[in-house]
């Protein structure tokens, strides 16, 4: 079904917002006369680009959370742990505001993502009409929170690169710090490949004004 | 700035009237922000930037973290804990490192200054449209914010097993990470369009 742009909107004038600048320009040329980028009235594939994501995001979102994240060898004994076991750890040491941050950032965030952005994706197939605004801003939340996820790959980062005294105390990085670290970055590559502005296109039988 | 714009999120066709400098503007519809000047954006802009860049060199030449246990000891700087990475045999793990927390960030300021120096006397640097392009691009990828958030969790997260100390780069990492973040409150998409639309380029002189 050909999406019906809104008449308020650019795209039912023919005109294409340049993505990089801003520049409003006819939307038959193929490149932003300003900065050259490619023009288009949404970004093209968005729905099928951001489900592909969003697929990879879930499927290595468990290894993620199954594998041991951080492994430390402390006089002979060693021991590793999730990424939740770590969250367990520092609860039980008492670290309550630690946890929690590890916890939202790592578990609820990624997770909220994913289920978010994949409701957007449904609602704009289903052609949901109701409240756009509201879904907007949802949108506009997984691009702003998204990056924060990362503190746990740093946290591995930070004590393998330092914490290394041999048998006396080491510390290995575990196969989800990868894992983890993929997630992350693939559900940033989907929320930019999604394009909020089809949340405001109108579907119908109607050809385009 | 151009007097008819769309929203970025919501398509929706805007006529500017004149903006003015500290004023923030809200598409009706959606709420998404469609321009954000500052006063003296420019001015503090540059300002934000060259203190931020001075921060970062200094953050890079003294020790970042350091940690005791038993009278045994340790201290990485901040570009050995990408390189200690990698000798590890975790290159994928110290990659991540030096872009999120080095290269995205340094691009990202020495391409704001090469971008909006020449601006101050009303010039413009060959390349600045590829740069100002590649600028919008490194920008979510810098993770200066979250690298610092990590670092206090990491000391968390071993002290019961031996004590890490910050160094002085990690006071100056913080600053760098303060002034970068200023820095980019005053970058605003349109606002630098409109500059480099409005500056010549520098051939003209002669
Ligand atoms: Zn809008």
């Amino acid at each position: 079904m050909t999406p019906v742009y809104d008449p308020h909107s650019a795209a039912a004038q023919g005109l294409a917002n340049c993505h990089t600048c801003g520049k409003l320009s006819a939307s038959h040329l193929h490149h932003c006369p300003r900065c050259h980028s490619p023009l288009h009235l949404r970004i093209p594939h968005s729905l099928q680009y951001t489900w592909a994501l969003l697929l990879t995001g879930a499927l290595l979102y468990i290894p993620a959370n199954i594998l041991p994240v951080l492994q430390i060898n402390q006089l002979g004994s060693s021991s590793s742990n999730t990424i939740l076991g770590g969250v367990a750890l520092l609860w039980e040491q008492g670290s309550y505001p630690v946890a929690i941050v590890i916890f939202i950032a790592s578990v609820i965030i990624p997770l909220a993502k994913l289920f978010v952005l994949a409701w957007l994706c449904s609602s704009v197939q289903r052609h949901h009409q109701a409240r756009p605004r509201e879904r907007t801003r949802l949108y506009r939340l997984t691009e702003l929170v998204g990056r924060w996820s990362m503190i746990d790959v740093f946290v591995v980062a930070i004590l393998v690169a330092l914490v290394q005294l041999g048998n006396l105390l080491a510390v290995q990085p575990g196969a989800a710090a990868l894992a983890f670290g993929g997630v992350v970055i693939i559900t940033m590559l989907a929320a930019m490949s999604f394009d909020p502005r089809l949340i405001w296109d109108k579907y119908g039988n109607q050809h385009p004004q | 700035m151009d007097k008819i714009i769309a929203c970025h999120e919501c398509d929706l066709l805007l006529e500017l009237s004149e903006v003015k400098p500290g004023t923030k503007l809200l598409c009706p519809r959606c709420g998404y922000v469609i321009t954000r000047t500052g006063h003296q954006a420019l001015n503090r802009l540059i300002a934000f930037s060259l203190s931020a860049t001075l921060f970062f060199a200094y953050a890079c030449a003294f020790p970042f973290l350091s940690f005791n246990l038993q009278g045994r000891g340790q201290l990485i700087t901040l570009l050995q804990s990408v390189s200690e990475l990698y000798q590890q045999g975790h290159p994928v793990l110290s990659l991540m490192v030096a872009i999120f927390i080095i290269l995205a960030p340094l691009l990202l300021l020495v391409g704001l200054l090469y971008v909006l120096l020449p601006l101050k006397a009303g010039r413009r640097n060959p390349g600045s449209i590829v740069v100002s392009k590649l600028l919008l691009a490194i920008q979510p990828w810098s993770m200066v914010e979250v690298f610092l958030i990590g670092v206090l969790v990491s000391l968390i997260k071993i002290a019961t097993m031996a004590s890490l100390l910050l160094g002085p780069s990690f006071w100056a990492y913080v600053a760098f990470s303060i002034m970068l973040t200023a820095a980019l409150t005053y970058l605003d998409r349109l606002q630098l369009w409109h500059w480099l639309d409005s500056a010549k380029p520098w051939r003209t002189v002669q």
